[in-house]
């Protein structure tokens, strides 16, 4: 047997004693997993700045804090969300118990990205601890510092037979995926998407895939484009440019595209100073194969600004590239690194038309201070999410569903997406064994009046708080005729 | 480019063109299915007469009445369903417009199934148009009459462009799986399930999977048994046993075996009469093929009631066998037919044990008077669904969601499910370019003081700021300000004042 196998073997036998299932334990594993992030703060960022080349307040800003947010958000909701949710009734449940009741799944699968090693491998973690199930947690190799140090150190913290750590490259993912687990939650690109869900298929295991794609940046000329510039430079160049929901690229009128390039290069300024390459809040390309690949997609676009770069250490500068069209190199795939490139649209119409010739993105950014415009767009585009007039935040509010759609991904998570997405939400009816001559309408043999009873309590919309209400105003109002009439009669 | 290229390229390039978007074109499109359903019955209860051999009155109960109710709900509850959603926010974005927008996908791909050709194709169509989508209808071939009238018929009420019907059998159905679609709605068995899934993750396409799997029923030596035989027998015996969620095997005690039988022999006889090949309520298995089948899990055993069969008719008597071993045929696969094992268990700790150790069904029948016995057993067995002293009604509440979990199937609908699971629910978030200085705090350089601010604000509790809440707010003040006064009324006249314009001068009278 191999070693993947052992280890989800061991795992799936845990999850079968049902210790991960009572809600102490899971709030137990939770504020272990708050501790591991709290007291190793240095190991991680020492081994993210190891890997990304990102700077500890980095890390903290960027990984860690909207870790601990989630982790505490789930403690703190638990038992709301792992309780039973009551649903409508009709005429003919009116008497009965009728819930959705949140369960685990069993065994979830992780299988993390490089670019924030901790926050996207952990996140879904903590919605997989909080549904009550056993996961096994498997980080990129690429990020291999962060790699190491999680399964050195996450065994300290959690129960090591429920949430093992399997490190390892494409031949340790491919042995796992041959596995049977209960669901699979993937965080990289489409190509490897594909083939975790055939693998999936297989065994008839759900997935939630977050994936990737470019997502478009449209800027309309009325705005602000100062502030529109300084948001998207930020967006842009965090973790130099390897985000998912980075800008990909911008779209504007060719009326505005100097100064945006003018603000852009103002910005850079400001946040990275005149040598990104020394300052430590810049970081660097993981490695040397995205290096090149960055390096060949500038190929046929004019660098309108930055474009330095140093191999040896994977440095990139934050660059901006003009004379851009659909079909350069730089717009076949998703950049994921620190190149803006800007491709001059007539208007807005054009720029809906660019981006629904496309795949759907991520997520789509505008920037306008006209509410229709922004109305319209949504209404006539597709993507994961829509953000207007910022970058990147909508990661932060945890009561939105953070994923994908068509080649973006499917499932979501985030704050209690997280655990709905990872339990299976088990619709229940309790009835009595009593009032059995009601169901005789549904018994053979069927006549015309049986029907027509089946069809008057079945198909008649109640609403039992509408009822309820009405009951209890009809008793006040019974109240107080009695009292006034009570009164009248005494005067 | 073969003829199912063609249909769905042309079911695109319509929804492409956004005319399935507009609310009033979704209600239009459910109007001229519910239409469709009530000018049609007769022909859709004779199709399924041929099928499956059900009388007219059980295709309404069975088939059309839960589409009609579907529909209507969906056409009233459509602008609720599809109105944006606000969220919860936090104090960053307290000032900003937070919301879930659902938006239709694309095209839906939706494989119906035979054994309710009408309920099972159109339920997830409801879905479909509700949600804006256009999709393609891939009726079972197995209920050929039902898939031929649906084809013929369908177009004549629904856009032709938007909602095709393509017919065929296994190989036109593989031609359409090749084709991308935006999400694909497959009702059957796990084994295509399988496929489909396959060919679905080579284009990224989301599926719901609604299979099945064999639906334990655990009787509980305590209960009223009289009762829960008869409820047994009803969803057992309803369409020949080919029912997703029909109550595949009974689990329970030796002692009661004899009257279970019993009760179920009486049920019978009190549903069907004493030949049930003559009643008109009772039904044909679908195909030659599957009668082999069944009649093969029979074999080697001897049946306690029924066992007849006539192959000519594709006619099983409505059949119940005692003391099966766990490992026999009849245990291994699901039944799909009139045919109802009872495994011995020796209490319900046993029976918990039997079902853990098989795949997740669709359904859990548990009959028990004891609450806390039942409540033990939901707990320690997972399945689609769970229905306790009845059985199959959950499927008729349309708040409930339904659907199977590890083998019997992924995702749900019903209701707003159906909506919802055809919806993207896309996130939301508009800002404004104002305040500026809010923002100062994110961007490098990063320091202590800068990392401190934004640690605070990311930090902050989650207001919900909808209007429900505001509505609650502000009149549980206005009740709570009210109560304060009435106190104040009430120990004013306690410590004796008198005043001369009070109103209840009469009560010192």
């Amino acid at each position: 047997m191999s070693r993947e196998q052992l280890v989800v073997q061991r795992a799936r036998r845990s999850f079968q004693t049902g210790k991960s299932k009572p809600l102490e334990s899971r709030i137990h594993q939770l504020k272990s997993l708050l501790c591991f992030i709290s007291e190793r703060q240095k190991e991680i960022a020492d081994a993210v700045k190891r890997d990304l080349g990102k700077s500890e307040r980095g890390t903290e800003l960027f990984e860690t804090l909207g870790l601990e947010g989630e982790i505490k958000l789930a403690i703190e909701k638990l038992a709301e969300w792992a309780a039973p949710r009551p649903v409508e009734k009709n005429l003919l449940t009116i008497l009965d118990e009728v819930y959705v009741r949140p369960e685990p799944l069993g065994v979830v699968l992780i299988i993390g990205a490089w670019n924030y090693p901790w926050a996207v491998t952990l996140q879904p973690l903590v919605g997989a601890i909080a549904a009550g199930n056993a996961a096994v947690i498997k980080p990129s190799e690429v990020s291999s510092h962060s790699a190491k140090v999680m399964e050195e150190l996450l065994p300290q913290y959690l129960d090591k037979d429920l949430y093992p750590v399997v490190t390892g490259g494409v031949s340790e993912t491919q042995e796992l995926l041959k596995q049977r687990f209960d669901h699979i939650f993937y965080t990289g690109n489409c190509t490897v998407g594909k083939l975790v869900m055939e693998a999936a298929a297989r065994h008839l295991t759900p997935v939630t895939l977050e994936l990737g794609g470019k997502s478009p940046c449209y800027i309309d000329k009325n705005c602000d484009i100062s502030v529109a510039c300084r948001r998207i430079t930020w967006g842009k160049f965090v973790n130099c440019g390897q985000t998912c929901i980075a800008p990909d690229f911008i779209l504007c009128e060719p009326c505005i595209q100097s100064q945006v390039v003018e603000e852009i290069q103002k910005c850079i300024k400001e946040f990275y100073t005149d040598n990104p390459e020394t300052f430590e809040d810049y970081g660097r390309i993981i490695n040397q194969r995205h290096f090149k690949r960055l390096m060949a997609l500038m190929e046929g676009s004019t660098v309108a600004l930055g474009g330095g770069n140093d191999e040896s250490q994977c440095y990139i500068a934050p660059t901006v590239l003009k004379d851009v069209t659909g079909e350069s190199k730089v717009m076949k795939e998703e950049i994921f690194g620190p190149l803006l490139p800007i491709i001059t649209v007539s208007g807005t119409d054009e720029a809906i038309q660019f981006i629904n010739e496309r795949e759907k993105p991520l997520v789509i950014y505008i920037f306008s201070n006209d509410n229709k415009l922004i109305k319209r767009v949504i209404a006539e585009t597709s993507s994961g999410a829509l953000l207007a007039n910022d970058c990147l935040v909508h990661y932060s509010v945890s009561a939105l569903p953070f994923g994908g759609v068509g080649n973006s991904g499917m499932g979501c998570y985030h704050g209690r997406h997280s655990f709905d997405q990872l339990s299976h939400l088990r619709s229940c009816l309790i009835k009595q064994l009593k009032m059995e001559a009601v169901n005789s309408m549904r018994y053979p043999p069927h006549t015309a009046k049986k029907l027509s009873w089946a069809r008057f309590l079945l198909l008649k919309q109640v609403n039992v708080c509408t009822l309820q209400r009405m009951a209890l105003l009809a008793t006040f109002t019974g109240l107080a005729a009695f009292v006034a009439q009570k009164y009248l009669r005494s005067r | 480019m073969s003829r199912e290229q063609l249909v769905v390229q042309r079911a695109r390039r319509s929804f492409q063109t956004g005319k399935s978007k507009p609310l009033e074109s979704r209600i239009h499109q459910l109007k001229s299915l519910l239409c469709f359903i009530s000018e049609r019955q007769k022909e859709i209860a004779d199709a399924v007469k041929r099928d499956l051999g059900k009388s007219e009155r059980g295709t309404e109960l069975f088939e059309t009445l839960g589409l009609e109710g579907e529909i209507k709900l969906a056409i009233e509850k459509l602008a609720e369903w599809a109105a944006p959603r606000p969220v919860e926010r936090n104090l960053l974005t307290i000032s900003d417009e937070v919301y879930i927008q659902p938006e239709p996908l694309g095209v839906v791909l939706i494989i119906g199934a035979w054994n309710y050709p009408w309920a099972l194709t159109l339920l997830p169509l409801v879905g479909a148009i509700a949600a804006g989508n256009a999709a393609v209808v891939k009726p079972s071939e197995l209920s050929e009459f039902s898939s031929l009238l649906l084809r013929a018929l369908l177009p004549r009420y629904l856009d032709k462009d938007l909602y095709p019907v393509v017919t065929g059998g296994v190989s036109e159905t593989q031609e359409l799986l090749k084709l991308r679609f935006d999400h694909v709605f497959y009702t059957g068995s796990g084994t295509v399930g399988k496929v489909v899934m396959e060919a679905a993750a080579r284009h990224l396409t989301p599926v719901t999977l609604e299979l099945g799997g064999k639906s334990p029923c655990y009787i509980d030596k305590d209960c009223d048994i009289r009762v829960a035989c008869r409820r047994i027998t009803w969803g057992k015996f309803v369409n020949c046993g080919q029912t997703c969620i029909a109550p595949d095997f009974i689990l329970c005690e030796p002692c009661i075996q004899g009257r279970v039988v019993d009760r179920i022999r009486q049920t019978l006889l009190e549903f069907y009469g004493a030949d049930p090949k003559c009643s008109p309520d009772y039904g044909r298995i679908i195909n030659q093929r599957h009668f082999n089948r069944i009649m093969g899990l029979m074999e080697g055993y001897t049946p306690v009631v029924g066992g007849q069969s006539d192959a000519s008719q594709r006619y099983i008597a409505p059949t119940v066998l005692k003391d099966v071993p766990p490992h026999s045929r009849m245990m291994q696969e699901e039944i799909f037919g009139p045919l109802l094992p009872i495994v011995a268990v020796s209490d319900m700790d046993d029976a918990i044990r039997f079902i853990n150790e098989r795949e997740k069904p669709l359904a859990l029948y548990i009959f028990c008077s004891d609450k806390k016995a039942t409540k033990r057993m939901i707990e320690e067995t997972s399945s689609g669904g769970v229905v306790v002293n009845d059985v199959m009604m959950h499927y008729t509440l349309t708040s409930l969601p339904f659907g199977g979990v590890g083998q019997s199937g992924m995702g749900r609908y019903h209701g707003k499910h159906s909506f919802d699971q055809l919806s993207h629910q896309r996130a939301c978030l508009v800002r404004s370019l104002g305040m500026e200085s809010v923002n100062l705090a994110r961007y490098p350089p990063q320091d202590r003081r800068r990392a401190k601010r934004v640690r605070m604000a990311l930090k902050s509790p989650m207001i919900d700021m909808s209007k429900r809440t505001f509505i609650w707010a502000v009149v549980a003040t206005i009740i709570g300000f009210a109560l304060f006064i009435t106190l104040l009324i009430i120990l004013l006249i306690a410590s004796g004042l008198n005043c001369t314009c009070w109103y209840w001068r009469g009560f010192y009278n």
